[in-house]
């Protein structure tokens, strides 16, 4: 009699060590092959669209925060950006270079829990632990500029809501020059370890045509060999007063688009993120850090779509106004919703372990995703 | 290549009739259409050597209670070839019977495949239907939410599944509204 | 063939009087109660040790708050596990998920039997005492398949999968490289063995020839994917299958699982030990044995009168010591200071060791004096059980401590990797060793 064998459908999430936060994917696996993944997300689905539209325009950027716990200073600049846009606010240069500081340093943040949660889903707990280290120095600077380790509600409409605190530069300076070499240890650590190239090179290649008709954004775009970058690309804030590098995919790492190129390329943004806040140190200027109009925000009725660039691509508003106090409506657009879109796409044929690897290189934070 | 110029070539292709192009508020220039040109257009705005809209940035649905009820569902295209960018607006009519019924459009899923889960979002949040969509179905919340929380006239149901949804009813919190 | 119960009945007339059976019978539960205590002492260590190793790679404390240094902390979890609620699943098949995680526990326990301590120090030397580990480690396989099918979870029963593939799959790499061995040493039985090794540093296996050389990586190798131990960790990958085939299990049968889990790393160390690194056989000597006439020196240096004097000058040092530490504890309990936080361990816990260990130093003084006859015998036996185990173990731990540090280094393998490790390059490496090794016999012998 023959054996017979069936597929099995497989429930992920919504815990699940490797989810980072609250995602589901719903597997349909032979053995350990997935013949059909199918993410389930909304688990973490706070309605912030709704929210933006029930609160004045300044009491929404605390939401920012939560829209991407990992990069809030991004979110924070990317909406602030926004509204400046639609209002026509004018921002004092010393707030610019601050912004780009702080943007860019918790660009280094997110990369490093990024590749740290990385390797952990490899199965090497200790980089982990070791870019936690790090972190743990810049949210302490964070905290002295602003008062909060991860929400940290600092960009203003016009500005910034503090000024730097003394010796800041000073003490961020250190912090680059502590951290420059490590990064260095972190590649003789894990990215040359063998068995973490065998897991990744090759493994969930997405070509440039999917990433692009996913409209995959920031370092999983460029992974795919899309040389495109908003900071150099469509300057905002003060990029285009900085000298960096976009790093892209390339054979060079592997197969273009694989996990590892995703994982390389946020290694060689960390570094230039290191440069421009090198840059930014040098050039900061003297001056106010925040225009601040004691009147209450109207944004004159109009619709404007901005998007700047965070750790995890493109990070999009688009504001309706109707000219009141509140905005008509506001459009949030992440790159992380993208990413999970692909999943479905790029999951198929893969192993479980590799769907691991997949969800991990695509750099899926859960609360971006469902908003 | 500058919005208008685009604008001149969508004009060549599917005709001036029944265009709006409204450029004179704040922010971006676009561009109206009626649904019925929409699949057409976006297959020509992709596949164009000289426009070659390689990707869909956002997909939003918006609605407005005016003094007419109407949503919108607004494309922003862009061309990360020829690094240019156009907004494509496409209003539908909410009458107050059958509204489902109308609110209809082509689903572009399978031009730009990253339509398929903002036009899920946006069916999920306002009801917009998407015709032609190979997976359609709610995206961010269950399949038995009752309403589309982003139309502007929701009103929550007071419990799912027997929870509460509403914080007024935790004893001894009183949430004031937000003015 | 030696056994534990031959060698005392030979030693020591007395128990001729009371009879072979009986005697047997009390010597091996006896032996139970070691070996079962020796395990979970065992167990409990690597918890500790695991935890100690995975702090300092990662740049953390590790436990540092029950005891001193945090070294009851396994206490303090087994305790923990004990009184937790033991959770089945309805689904669950009973019987098999109540029995699966001792069936693996059995298995560890079982190896116990061969794993020698020391030159006489030996449960039973098995002629076929590494064909019978063999034979205990495949236990491991079928706990943990009937853990993963029991629990009646589609992860637990992935992880069961993957383990029944794994585990036999590296069987044969393992037993390619014990065959070599065996080659080697002419013998299966574990002191056999050890004692094929004796002469120095140049005969153990593991430096005799560049086979047994490789011999040993594979071995070491597939012992690793063999006890579920990073980098072969996928039976239980817990960014993968969350818990693998204990996703389930709960309270002391989890305990179990991990009590097999360290036990089990021990026994893989000490078969290292015994077929590779020259067991209990000191680097330097021919034979341990040779040590038994230092003891008699050493006794008989004892036994002296100036020796004692000074012995007598540490046992007032040590009283110096013991008043600090015990001024420290008068303070902590004239303040009411709970045990654990008090002055006295978190101050002078060195000053308790050292305390400890001079006061040890000043009984055997004591005792020294009315033994002044025996030294010589006492320290012959000193050097020929105590000193060989403490080797063993050395060089055990030694082993362990790699496992447990590539714990917290390495990524881990993707299932069709580890297969293809096992099948395409330790394989064949294990025939090309086992081949090579008799031509290297035969050349040089």
């Amino acid at each position: 009699m023959p054996l017979t064998t069936e597929t099995m459908i497989l429930n992920m999430g919504p815990h699940h060590p490797s989810t980072h936060g609250v995602l589901r994917f719903i597997l349909r696996t032979d053995g350990e092959v997935i013949h059909m993944c199918r993410p389930d997300i909304g688990y973490l689905h706070r309605g912030l669209e709704k929210i933006a539209e029930q609160v004045p325009y300044a009491h929404f950027m605390p939401y920012t925060d939560r829209l991407d716990y990992l990069a809030a200073m991004n979110c924070n600049l990317g909406y602030a950006i926004t509204v400046e846009r639609a209002a026509d606010i004018e921002v004092p240069l010393r707030a610019e270079y601050i912004r780009v500081l702080v943007a860019e340093l918790n660009r280094i943040i997110s990369h490093l829990i990024s590749v740290g949660t990385f390797a952990m889903d490899m199965g090497a707990v200790t980089p982990f632990t070791h870019t936690l280290r790090e972190r743990e120095w810049v949210n302490d600077l964070f905290e002295e500029l602003c008062g909060s380790r991860l929400t940290y509600n600092y960009i203003r409409f016009g500005g910034v809501a503090f000024d730097l605190p003394d010796g800041f530069l000073d003490r961020l300076s250190r912090f680059l020059d502590y951290f420059e070499p490590r990064l260095k240890q972190y590649n003789r650590f894990i990215s040359k370890n063998k068995i973490f190239k065998e897991r990744l090179i090759g493994v969930a290649v997405i070509s440039t045509q999917q990433a692009l008709d996913y409209a995959l954004v920031g370092p999983n775009l460029r992974a795919s060999g899309i040389d495109w970058d908003l900071r150099r690309d469509e300057p905002y804030s003060v990029y285009g007063e900085m000298e960096f590098d976009v790093p892209v995919g390339g054979s060079e790492f592997g197969e273009l688009g694989d996990c590892y190129t995703r994982y390389w390329v946020r290694i060689l943004e960390m570094e230039q993120s290191v440069r421009i806040i090198r840059q930014c140190i040098a050039k900061m200027p003297e001056g106010s850090y925040w225009n601040r109009s004691k009147k209450k925000l109207k944004v004159p009725a109009g619709e404007i779509y901005v998007r700047t660039e965070a750790p995890r691509g493109e990070l999009g508003f688009f504001l309706v106004s109707q000219g009141g106090l509140r905005p008509h409506r506001l459009r949030i657009r992440t790159g992380s919703f993208s990413a999970m879109s692909i999943v479905e796409e790029v999951g198929s044929g893969l192993m479980v372990a590799d769907l691991v690897a997949l969800i991990a290189s695509l750099d899926v934070v859960a609360p971006e995703v469902d908003r | 290549m500058e919005a208008r110029d685009i604008l001149e070539r969508i004009k060549r292709i599917i005709g001036e009739t029944d265009l709006v192009w409204i450029e004179d508020l704040p922010g971006d220039p676009h561009l109206i259409i009626p649904k019925e040109k929409l699949r057409r257009l976006a297959i020509y705005l992709k596949g164009d050597q000289h426009l070659a809209f390689d990707t869909l940035m956002c997909l939003s649905g918006v609605h407005n209670m005016g003094e007419q009820d109407e949503m919108e569902v607004v494309y922003h295209l862009y061309s990360v070839r020829h690094q240019h960018q156009f907004v494509l607006k496409i209003k539908l009519d909410r009458p107050a019977f059958f509204p489902h019924f109308f609110l209809r459009v082509d689903s572009i899923s399978e031009i730009w495949p990253a339509a398929a889960w903002m036009e899920r979002e946006a069916y999920d949040m306002f009801g917009i239907h998407f015709v032609g969509h190979s997976d359609f179905r709610r995206l961010l919340l269950p399949t038995d939410w009752e309403g589309h929380p982003l139309q502007k006239d929701y009103q929550e149901a007071g419990a799912y599944r027997g929870v509460s949804t509403t914080r007024e009813e935790i004893e001894g919190i009183v949430v004031e509204g937000i003015t | 063939m030696e056994n534990l119960v031959n060698d005392l009945f030979g030693q020591f007339t007395f128990l001729q009087k009371i009879g072979y059976v009986p005697t047997a019978a009390v010597v091996m539960l006896a032996c139970a109660l070691v070996v079962l205590n020796f395990f979970g002492l065992m167990s409990g260590l690597y918890t500790y040790l695991e935890r100690k190793v995975a702090g300092w790679t990662n740049s953390r404390r590790g436990p540092n708050r029950v005891g001193p240094y945090g070294l009851l902390q396994f206490m303090a979890d087994g305790v923990k596990l004990v009184l937790k609620e033991d959770i089945i699943p309805a689904a669950a098949d009973r019987n098999i998920f109540k029995f699966a995680p001792y069936l693996l526990l059995l298995g560890t326990a079982l190896s116990f039997v061969v794993i020698p301590f020391g030159p006489k120090w030996i449960i039973s030397d098995l002629n076929i005492g590494i064909l019978y580990l063999l034979a205990t480690g495949s236990f491991t396989v079928i706990g943990l398949i009937l853990a993963g099918w029991a629990s009646n979870n589609k992860w637990a029963l992935l992880g069961g999968m993957r383990s029944a593939a794994q585990i036999v799959s590296y069987e044969i790499p393992n037993a390619l490289a014990i065959l070599v061995v065996v080659l080697a040493a002419g013998t299966m039985s574990m002191q056999g063995i050890i004692r094929a090794q004796a002469g120095g540093v140049h005969h153990w296996f593991i430096f005799s020839s560049p086979f047994s050389l490789l011999a040993f990586f594979i071995y070491f190798i597939s012992a690793i994917a063999e006890i579920n131990r990073v980098p072969f960790d996928i039976p239980e990958a817990e960014s993968e299958l969350v818990a693998g085939y204990n996703i389930e299990y709960s309270a002391m049968r989890f305990g179990a699982f991990f009590a097999a889990e360290f036990g089990n790393i021990y026994v893989v160390s000490a078969v290292a030990v015994t077929c590779f690194l020259g067991g209990w056989q000191l680097p330097l000597l021919d034979d341990v044995n040779d040590l038994g006439p230092l003891g008699y020196g050493l006794g008989s240096f004892l036994s002296r009168s100036d020796v004692l004097m000074l012995l007598l000058l540490a046992a007032l040092l040590t009283t110096f010591l013991a008043w600090k530490a015990l001024s420290a504890f008068v303070w902590d309990v004239r303040r009411k200071r709970a045990f654990f936080g008090s002055r006295f361990v978190r101050y002078h816990s060195e000053l308790l060791v050292l305390g400890l260990l001079f006061a040890g130093g000043a009984v055997s003084l004591a005792l020294h004096l009315p033994l002044r006859p025996h030294l010589s015998t006492i320290y012959r036996l000193i050097f020929q059980y105590l000193v060989p185990f403490l080797v063993f173990f050395g060089k055990a731990m030694l082993l362990s401590f790699v496992i447990l540090w590539w714990r917290w280094t390495l990524p881990r393998l993707r299932v069709d990797q580890l297969m293809g490790v096992c099948w395409k390059y330790l394989i064949p490496m294990g025939f090309f060793c086992l081949i090579g090794q008799g031509f290297w016999m035969w050349l040089f012998s």
